[in-house]
């Protein structure tokens, strides 16, 4: 009823004045979605209300609506802050050009105003003081422009001949009372209810339209709301219109497909709200709304995109999400409808007190000095508390200029254009600021953290001097405000033993909770082993502290269309090739999630962090500015944007902010308070969370490939939904309950599932499958073997059927095996490659029949092995050159991540980190082989920009290169992990620029002749090598003849440049246990018609 | 006859002459236990460095119900003829010189050969194969001797299916009652202290078999 009142006056919302009408005119720039306040006017304007958030500046369009402003003119009250930068209190703007009222930067005392065109500027030559309104008057035309200020003083300045008005901004909590004059009409803006202006028509008028509530991208259901969607059509002629309203809508999860059309009169002088989503229509979900008007002044088409998202009819619990600050810089981006608790926000003391460069603002470099109420206080933050947020704050104490500094760190100083930032912060100067800061927001903000990812950014080799600092802000903000709590580490990626360090420091004590970031990227949160790192977070934390996560996000591919995600193969492929966009060099570790793995990863990465105690969870990449103006997605590094965008620009909701949106509902009645528990149990993982006020809610996924799993809840239904929001219930298996427990059977897949409990415990049943072995394809054939286990009383004959997977055949399909009670059996099944067939990793369903015959279906991954090519050379064939093979074969590269297999980040780890592998532009290479009846030929390059040989020769702690080789036949064991007979490594000494010629040792021919296998090589300069080795099949082949396929990998050692030790190693298929273990070599084939590629 | 004894133990099951005596040791041997006493084992127990396994429990101690397991590798081409299993007790203490008179459970043992017998000792070794019948009955056994079991019909069906592995798993024929464990020499026993006790499947084949 009540929507339906507010509908109502939203339609007929005509204000129709005795005389002229007023239209009421909404700000079209300078926020998001400000048809209802975000915050709302308080009492203090020139007269009644003003607006108290600074550095934010409304505009307004006029046209249409009120033309001929060739000459005007807009009486205002001003009234500056205290902050020091410049401000634009008022500005005219026309297709000539733009006239502005505009205080400029400086002290409190030293205030002016300026009136500048793009003809010249005048400034008044009296001061203004902040804190008082002052009536001003500007005037314009013919040329001319005047500014009057109370005093009487009047600023002059030239205009364009044809200078006309079209726009007015004005900054919103400097004026009040404004009033535009001209052309026979006006516009006031007096703030007394909400932003918008009134607009008395002049002139021709026209017929207009403007979208409300789509800026956020989240759109709400409340017409009282600001994201609730309206199309507002202003109609400042004299005449009645009529207008024709299209709507194209799509969805993408539930593949809502619907247009439809609607007529509406409108009245002169009328502003008219038109609702535009059906409540029908709205449901969890991303869409797509393109909408056109005619019948207006001119041509009107614009597309939405945006989602929406169901909330759960239950009483809220305390909040657990919130969304981190990500440099938003519009006024107005919190997606209201969406159940989040926390605002993270950053307080830089180099940009409150700090130096101009800094925030890119037009502020002076800053005067140590300068009183408190004149720092650049962060304005947006002061927004979301405004607003109502719950703050939680990042304090930074890095050193932007030499005065915030006590001195500095022998690396990792930046260099900025006029100052060096870095080094270990002047403590005491920190203190004032801290200070100041806790004054400042004393009783409103509870959280604040003590630096950003210190063992990352600032002090990574000083965890000593973090432990300082935490004592003074502990000290310092507790001092002034006992009631907050503090967190403390805020670590990134692998920052155990630096947090070790810390807290061993003095760290300890001097926090209240124990903060942390856990990206995973590109790895799933659980392959990661996130619960075991958490884990040992916990141990090695003070005993019983607090802990939340305030920073996590994830890398989606973007989109090349607005309106459905790229495909997961397309992204797999894409990655592969290391297409730009897709693969990070800059954030770690390389390549991105498509947006189906993004979302599982958020979700799993958040339920893993709440199972494993931490309190909250921060997403980060909630910007709606975000994926970023410039170049084109498809032409730079990916960025941890939750938004998606296409490369020309247009910006979208991904199933990944959907997922997200998801999270934050289905959670929403949780209670971290109360009891929470993990599921996991062989091929399930997850866990159970406590609601506020009845029941709990479960997520669960499968570990690895899809699994029906057996559940059992109180009732005969359970009701699921899934991570992008689709609501499923399912029915108790008939007759398997019992104490008026259902069992039920959930098909899982490694999209998280959320489980809803009014009432009781939902308990996973083990499963009947107590281990899955797969044997990776190798040379054609592989296998999976499941191994069974009968909890039951009776015998089990269990039947299993292997479903059909294109490009493989399964041998048997089907197998039936007797399991008495309490006991095992292990089945298996021969996997065959098709020939032809693509694809790297399969997924085999195999259905087995439960003794209640329930029938589950367990998918199982199998791998094809890695592999590469060699060339086939002419008889005469010489390796003399290290491009020799460039014609015959294709080059097998060592660059990436994944080839990390030593000085590789932690899976947990989001950026590079100095002590690890730096990127192909550090450490990277590539071979080819070649082959003919005599002889294996191997050429390798190597980029090595720190070259330094083992100091122990042989020895592999240095730049050198292995190669690996695995000549068996398959009788013989070819593929299989022990080193056997004619299983061989080859170390080699690389040839160093001036130093040394390349030496060869292989461990299981300790004697091997220098002229059996011949070895060349040489630098190419400083930073790059090459090498060959020939090996001739008699030396390796007990028939002398080249085998059909052999194993072979190659690895590269790259060493620290200051120091000896090897800092990263690189290896193309296999492992850092190479050196032992041959069961994770390429596998090469060798035969006909393989001739130069 | 030492000779071929070596020989043969040296080269395991890949060779076999027709009408040969051949002996085998195991490839693997282990120990699957059922530690909370539920009636399902949850671990394997195999010999390493860090933890040697001399001995192969059969029956219930402290810690668990013990089963063990011994797998080997089949020859490829063979006739059986005959086949004996041959296992060494040690005391139930475990201690020497072994303690006359003392007794273990009841024990039965299975065979199995397939999908889960395959040179490794894992716990789906706990639910297959055919019971060849009670090995050692709950009574006082002779230490100084070695248990010797025919295994004939077995291994004939094994060689019949086409299997290159078998498996014997001993297990007490009553665990939740057994009152203790007999001790079996493990094949690292043997190699420590005395070959002579090492866990010997024995295949006679037939003259003129397959092959």
């Amino acid at each position: 009823m009540k929507h339906c009142l507010i509908l109502a006056s939203l339609c007929c919302g005509p204000a129709l004045l005795s005389g002229a009408a007023e239209l009421p005119v909404y700000p079209s720039g300078g926020g998001l979605n400000l048809r209802v306040p975000v915050v709302a006017p308080v009492a203090g304007g020139a007269k009644g209300n003003r607006l108290p958030f600074e550095m934010v500046r409304f505009t307004y369009e006029l046209a249409p609506h009120l033309t001929g402003l060739e000459a005007g003119s807009v009486s205002l009250f001003v009234e500056d802050c205290m902050r020091r930068p410049a401000k634009e209190v008022l500005t005219l703007g026309g297709p000539a050009g733009e006239l502005k009222v505009v205080i400029p930067a400086g002290p409190s005392q030293e205030r002016r105003f300026r009136l500048e065109s793009g003809e010249g500027r005048a400034d008044s030559r009296g001061t203004q003081a902040p804190g008082k309104w002052h009536k001003l008057l500007l005037t314009w035309g013919n040329g001319r422009a005047g500014l009057t200020q109370e005093n009487g003083e009047t600023l002059e300045v030239k205009l364009p001949e044809n200078f006309t008005v079209q726009r007015l901004g004005c900054s919103a909590s400097l004026v009040d009372e404004l009033e535009l004059k001209g052309g026979g009409g006006s516009f006031s803006v007096g703030w007394e209810r909400d932003y918008s202006g009134r607009l008395v028509p002049a002139g021709q008028g026209g017929v207009t339209a403007a979208v409300h509530g789509f800026d956020t991208y989240v759109i709400g259901s409340d017409p009282e709301k600001r994201d609730y969607p309206l199309v507002q059509l202003l109609n400042s002629t004299q005449e009645r219109r009529e207008v024709t309203l299209r709507y194209e809508l799509q969805s993408e999860v539930n593949r809502i497909r619907n247009v439809r059309q609607e007529k509406r009169l409108l009245e002169p002088g009328c502003s008219t709200m038109v609702p535009v989503m059906s409540p029908a229509l709205l449901q969890s979900d991303v869409y797509h709304l393109v909408i056109s008007i005619d019948g207006l002044s001119a041509p009107f088409r614009v597309k939405k995109n945006f989602l929406h998202v169901a909330r759960r009819p239950e009483p809220a619990g305390p909040g657990l999400f919130g969304l981190h600050d990500c440099d938003v810089k519009a006024f107005g981006f919190w997606p209201d409808a969406l159940p989040l608790r926390y605002a993270h926000k950053y307080l830089r003391w180099g940009w409150v007190q700090g130096p101009a460069f800094v925030d890119h603002s037009t502020a002076p470099e800053h005067d140590p000095a300068a009183p408190p109420q004149e720092w650049n206080w962060n304005a947006a933050l002061d927004w979301e508390l405004m607003a109502g947020r719950e703050l939680f704050v990042s304090l930074q104490s890095y050193p932007y200029s030499a005065w915030h500094r006590e001195r500095e760190y022998p690396r990792g100083m930046k260099q900025w254009p006029s100052a060096k930032g870095g080094g270990f912060p002047d403590l005491k100067k920190y203190a004032r600021f801290l200070r100041e800061s806790a004054e400042r927001y004393r009783g409103r903000i509870r959280h604040y953290e003590i630096e950003n990812e210190p063992n990352a950014y600032g002090m990574p080799e000083h965890p000593e001097d973090y432990a300082e600092v935490c004592r003074t802000v502990y000290r310092t903000v507790k001092a002034v405000d006992p009631d907050v709590r503090i967190y403390g580490v805020c670590g990134t990626g692998s920052f155990l033993p630096w947090m070790k360090r810390a807290l061993a420091a003095g760290a300890t004590g001097n926090f209240d909770v124990l903060s942390y970031h856990t990206y995973t990227t590109p790895r799933q949160p659980d392959q990661a082993n996130l619960r075991r790192f958490l884990g040992e977070v916990r141990e090695a934390a003070p005993a019983g502290i607090r802990r939340f996560n305030s920073e996590t996000g994830v890398l989606q591919a973007l989109r090349y269309e607005a309106d459905r995600p790229i495909p997961p193969e397309t992204v797999a492929l894409a990655a592969k090739e290391r297409r730009t966009g897709f693969v990070s060099t800059a954030s770690w570790p390389g390549r991105v999630n498509d947006e189906w793995e993004a979302s599982a990863s958020i979700v799993k990465n958040a339920v893993i962090n709440l199972a494993s105690g931490s309190e909250g969870f921060i997403f980060f990449g909630w910007n709606p500015e975000w994926p970023k103006d410039g170049k084109p997605w498809t032409e730079r590094e990916p960025d941890f944007s939750l938004l998606s965008a296409t490369p020309a620009g247009e910006r979208t909701p991904s199933l990944l902010s959907l997922a997200v949106a998801v999270l934050a509902a289905q959670f929403e009645s949780a209670d971290p308070g109360k009891s929470y528990r993990w599921l996991d149990s062989g091929e399930v993982r997850g866990a159970l969370f406590s609601k506020a006020a009845a029941g709990r809610v479960a997520v669960l996924w499968a570990a690895d490939a899809a699994a029906d799993v057996l559940v059992t809840a109180p009732g005969n239904e359970l009701e699921t939904v899934n991570v992008f929001g689709e609501r499923r219930i399912f029915r108790a298996v008939p007759g398997a309950g019992r104490d008026g427990r259902g069992v039920f059977l959930l098909p899982l897949t490694t999209m998280p599932r959320y489980v809803h409990l009014a009432d009781g415990e939902l308990e996973v049943l083990s499963s009947p499958v107590s281990a899955v072995e797969v044997e990776n394809i190798v040379g054609g054939t592989g296998s999976v073997a499941l191994t069974l286990l009968n909890t039951g009383d009776e015998v089990w004959n269990a039947r299993l059927e292997a479903g059909a997977v294109p490009g493989l055949v399964v041998s048997p399909r089907e197998e039936e095996v007797a399991i008495r009670p309490g006991r095992r059996r292990k089945v298996k099944f021969d996997c065959r490659l098709e020939a032809g067939a693509k694809g790297s990793v399969f997924e085999l369903p195999v259905t087995l029949r439960l003794p209640n015959n329930v029938e589950l279906t367990r998918g199982c991954r199998i791998g094809v092995s890695a592999s590469g090519a060699a060339g086939e050379v002419p008889e005469n064939f010489v390796l003399a050159a290290g491009d020799a093979l460039d014609g015959f074969a294709p080059e097998l590269k060592l660059d990436r991540i994944e080839q990390a297999v030593f000085g590789r980040p932690s899976d947990t780890a989001s950026i590079q980190e100095a002590h690890f592998w730096g990127g192909p532009a550090e450490l990277s290479g590539g071979f080819r082989l070649g082959w003919n009846r005599e002889a294996l030929f191997v050429a390798g390059r190597v980029r090595d920009i720190h070259p330094r040989l083992p100091e122990v020769w042989p020895g592999a702690l240095g730049s050198c290169v292995e190669l690996f080789f695995d000549f068996r036949t398959p009788a013989e064991g070819l593929g299989k992990a022990q080193y056997g007979r004619n299983v061989l490594q080859f170390l080699i000494l690389p040839p160093v620029a001036g130093k040394t010629k390349p030496q060869l040792w292989c461990p299981q021919l300790p004697e091997l002749p220098a002229e059996t296998v011949r070895l060349c090589g040489a630098a190419q300069d400083r930073q790059e090598y090459w090498i060959g080795l020939t090996i001739p099949w008699k030396l390796v082949r007990a028939d002398g003849n080249p085998p059909e396929r052999f194993g072979f990998d190659a690895g590269i050692n790259g060493s620290f440049g200051d120091r000896d030790g090897r800092k990263a190693q690189l290896m193309l298929f296999g492992t850092a246990r190479n050196f032992c273990d041959a069961s994770k070599f390429g596998m090469i084939p060798v035969g006909k018609g393989r001739r130069g590629q | 006859m030492k000779k071929l004894f070596f020989l043969t133990l040296a080269c395991g099951g890949a060779m076999l002459l027709n009408g040969a005596e051949l002996k085998l040791q195991s490839a693997a041997d282990g120990m699957l236990i059922d530690r909370n006493g539920d009636g399902v084992v949850e671990s394997v127990l195999t010999h390493t460095q860090e933890k040697p396994v001399l001995e192969l429990l059969t029956g219930k101690l402290g810690n668990g119900i013990h089963r063990s397991v011994l797998e080997y590798k089949l020859p490829e081409k063979s006739a059986v003829a005959k086949a004996t299993l041959t296992v060494t007790l040690n005391g139930r203490t475990g201690c020497h010189p072994d303690t006359p008179g003392i007794a273990g459970p009841e024990t039965v043992l299975w065979v199995y050969w397939g999908t889960e017998a395959d040179g490794k000792i894992g716990l789906a070794d706990d639910g297959a194969g055919e019971k060849a019948g009670v090995i050692l009955p709950n009574r006082a056994a002779d230490l100084s001797r070695p248990v010797v079991v025919d295994v004939t019909e077995q291994l004939k069906k094994a060689v019949a299916a086409g299997a290159g592995w078998i498996g014997f798993r001993l297990e007490a024929a009553d665990e939740k009652n057994a009152a203790a464990a007999w001790r079996i020499r493990s094949s690292e026993f043997a190699r420590r202290y005395a070959a002579s006790s090492l866990p010997v499947l024995t295949i006679v084949t037939e003259q003129g078999g397959r092959g």
